[in-house]
């Protein structure tokens, strides 16, 4: 059976909890495609609309949407998408490590890109991800989730329980905001490294969870990445952070000892990293600065005398900019100018 | 084409933006899922049997460095490739603006180039075509990401190459998309033997002597015949001293040309893959700060820094930022590109690169 002309069914077709998912070959251009016949209580307005608006994204993180079709048997309308070769994230299939970040970091950059175009995923969980077979992490089903429908006693009921924000727990239709993704993307978090999650997760409603349960899962990352990624299991949405916060942190520590500055002093060059931390200079008997590198930022450790950053006066514990000069000495006396150049590699997906 | 005609009911075919040797470009909008989208057909008398094949194979490229391949369609005895379009402008217009990449933008050009022609080289398939008129990037002065265009026609350069190797010469053929490849094609698709097939390390070579033209201003073997005639003497031009003069770009130059040279390499087997390159691309540092287009207030200190403005305020630049074969000085080369860092009282500029006013 071909649909819209040109769509031929292959493969097992699955029924997935959220949406008919049938795999096809596109006849026109001999790929394989997915196919996902909208559910009933989808309100289908809301879902095109969201789905266009994905597609004006591109964001590098989302399944690219290459058709709208109507499906011969019922007539009801399906989302022909990109067929990602690939396999989806596994529960409890990875280590608190460095590979482990760089796949936090692309799922909270994919969310950040459409939390800003304001769509909200409503079903986050590692079965809706899936790396590709070049390394880059993509998310699909955005906006599948029903909004109400799913049974009689809890008509406000959207995802997946576990992955379900508590404010989604409530016995009448409530709104909700991009808060419950963040919420959704801490618990794949836990649930990426741990086949057990802590019991205030699982309690329906879930209840706050402690610290230390997440320490405990999350074992092998730095504090303040593990504080950010508790806060994404607030039970106040308020109080959870925004996914380009998470993104910001998560890229800082795929950065950590990493970076590269470049010193200049009388034309001679002097490079910084992580085998060469620190720099001490010293103009006359009465100037001097160290700068050290503390993994993250390049940091003024000791100051003497007359020393300036950009003009502004170098005190100890200051953050060196992303490109400087540093003055010894001031206006009307013999200066010596340093420059003073922080880069990195570029952290791509 | 006409204005306004559809296309499969779906494609309302808008303004011509450009033409290929071999096929034309119009921009679209796809009435379905209202997004603009690159329209192409091939011109008149190219032969469409191949078109076909050659969106098969250029779909299977999915890379966000590449344009992605949406649609094939056979309509009224006319074929036509749909492609996502790239807001903004190709690397070629890019350079015609800034004349020179600083290492900064060379780095980050290089890395999403061999990112893309990794993903498109896994998927088996060789651009055969690489050239700056065939990347497009956003508008405006940044280059933040970029992404190689043109996959969807591989296979009829393919076939367009192999005709002109077997009626003799390649590099003497009279067709514009013969010519306009040659300054970045690969010695063994220049001087191909009927049945040779120069495969991946042909796209290797590409990158090189368009990163080499990117960074050093000037094409490393010249155009056209020139080209081919140097290349077959292995003629290289050296890299100009500018991009090493400088303690702060010394570094950074020195690490590029390192590896375009591997890319450069006269034998296909010496060069890097694009994974190898990928992995050399992952451990240059270089800063991707936004750039500002400014213009010169006037010189300081005797000539040794100045002052610029912008839309926020004021900047403050030294000479020893300043990176290529013009400065910046009072009365010509007042237009710059540069990134802005907090200072007092004026912000920072660094670098500072002498680009063509606004046309």
């Amino acid at each position: 059976m071909l649909i819209a002309d040109r769509y031929k069914l292959v493969g097992p077709t699955a029924g997935g909890g959220m949406g008919d998912i049938t795999q096809c070959v596109d006849t026109h251009l001999d790929r394989r495609v997915v196919l996902k016949s909208l559910q009933p209580g989808v309100e289908h307005g809301r879902l095109l609309d969201e789905q266009r608006a994905l597609t004006q994204l591109r964001s590098k993180h989302v399944v690219q949407l290459f058709d709208i079709v109507e499906l011969p048997n019922n007539g009801q309308k399906a989302l022909v998408l990109e067929y990602i070769d690939g396999a989806d994230l596994a529960f409890a299939g990875y280590q608190a490590d460095r590979k482990f970040v760089h796949i936090l970091w692309q799922i909270a950059c994919g969310l950040r890109d459409v939390h800003a175009a304001n769509v909200i995923h409503r079903d986050l969980k590692p079965n809706n991800i899936r790396i590709d077979t070049e390394g880059v992490v993509k998310i699909f089903d955005f906006g599948l989730a029903r909004s109400v429908g799913l049974d009689n006693k809890t008509r406000s009921i959207i995802g997946t329980p576990v992955f379900m924000a508590p404010e989604l727990w409530g016995e009448t239709t409530i709104s909700f905001s991009t808060a419950i993704d963040v919420y959704a993307f801490g618990v794949t978090a836990i649930a990426l490294l741990s086949g057990t999650m802590p019991p205030a997760l699982l309690a329906r409603p879930p209840l706050p969870v402690a610290r230390s349960n997440v320490e405990e899962i999350l074992e092998g990352l730095p504090t303040d990445l593990v504080t950010q990624l508790a806060r994404c299991l607030e039970i106040d949405p308020s109080n959870r952070p925004k996914m380009a916060d998470v993104a910001a942190i998560l890229e800082r520590h795929l950065l950590y000892q990493r970076h590269r500055a470049i010193a200049v002093i009388n034309s001679e060059a002097k490079t910084l990293d992580t085998t060469s931390k620190n720099i001490v200079m010293k103009v006359g008997p009465d100037k001097s600065m160290t700068i050290q590198y503390n993994g993250d930022d390049f940091l003024v450790s000791e100051v003497q005398g007359a020393v300036f950053i950009n003009n502004s006066g170098a005190t100890v514990g200051k953050i060196i900019p992303g490109c400087c000069v540093i003055t010894f000495g001031i206006h009307g006396e013999q200066r010596t100018f340093v420059t003073f150049d922080i880069a990195n590699p570029e952290v791509m997906a | 084409m006409i204005l306004g005609q559809t296309v499969s009911g779906r494609y309302q075919v808008g303004e011509h933006i450009g033409r290929g040797g071999m096929q034309d470009v119009y921009r679209a909008r796809d009435l379905l899922l209202q997004i603009d989208v690159a329209l192409k057909t091939p011109q008149p008398g190219q032969a469409t049997r191949r078109f076909k094949q050659s969106a098969i194979l250029a779909a299977r490229v999915n890379h966000y460095n590449v344009a992605k391949t949406y649609d094939y369609i056979e309509e009224n005895g006319a074929v036509y490739l749909v492609e996502e379009f790239v807001p903004g402008e190709t690397l070629e217009a890019k350079i015609a603006r800034y004349h020179i990449l600083d290492p900064y933008l060379g780095a980050l050009v290089l890395h999403h180039l061999a990112k893309g022609v990794a993903a498109s080289h896994h998927a088996g398939v060789v651009h055969r075509d690489l050239k700056p008129s065939n990347v497009m990037t956003e508008p405006g002065i940044n280059i933040r990401a970029l992404k190689v265009t043109d996959f969807g026609i591989a296979t009829l350069t393919n076939d367009l190459f192999e005709e002109a190797a077997n009626d003799g010469n390649l590099t003497l053929s009279t067709s514009g998309t013969i010519r306009g490849a040659l300054p970045f094609m690969a010695p063994e698709m220049m001087f191909r033997q009927p049945g040779e097939h120069p495969g991946k390390p042909a796209d290797i070579w590409s990158i090189g002597a368009m990163m080499f033209r990117l960074l050093a201003g000037d094409y490393p073997f010249g155009v056209y015949l020139e080209a081919a005639v140097n290349v077959k003497n292995r003629e290289r031009k050296e890299w100009p001293k500018f991009m090493t003069r400088k303690p702060q770009f010394n570094l950074l130059s020195l690490e590029l040309q390192e590896v375009v040279d591997k890319c450069l390499s006269y034998d296909p087997a010496d060069r890097p893959t694009a994974d190898q390159l990928v992995s050399l691309c992952g451990s240059l540092c270089y800063s991707t700060a936004e750039r500002i287009e400014c213009k010169l207030q006037n010189m300081i200190q005797g000539g040794y820094s100045g002052l610029l403005t912008s839309k926020r305020g004021k900047l403050f630049f030294s000479m020893k930022s300043v990176y290529g074969l013009k400065s910046p000085n009072e009365s010509e080369n007042t237009s710059v590109s540069v990134s802005r860092y907090p200072g007092t009282p004026y912000d920072r500029a660094h670098p500072v690169l002498v680009i063509a006013p606004k046309p």
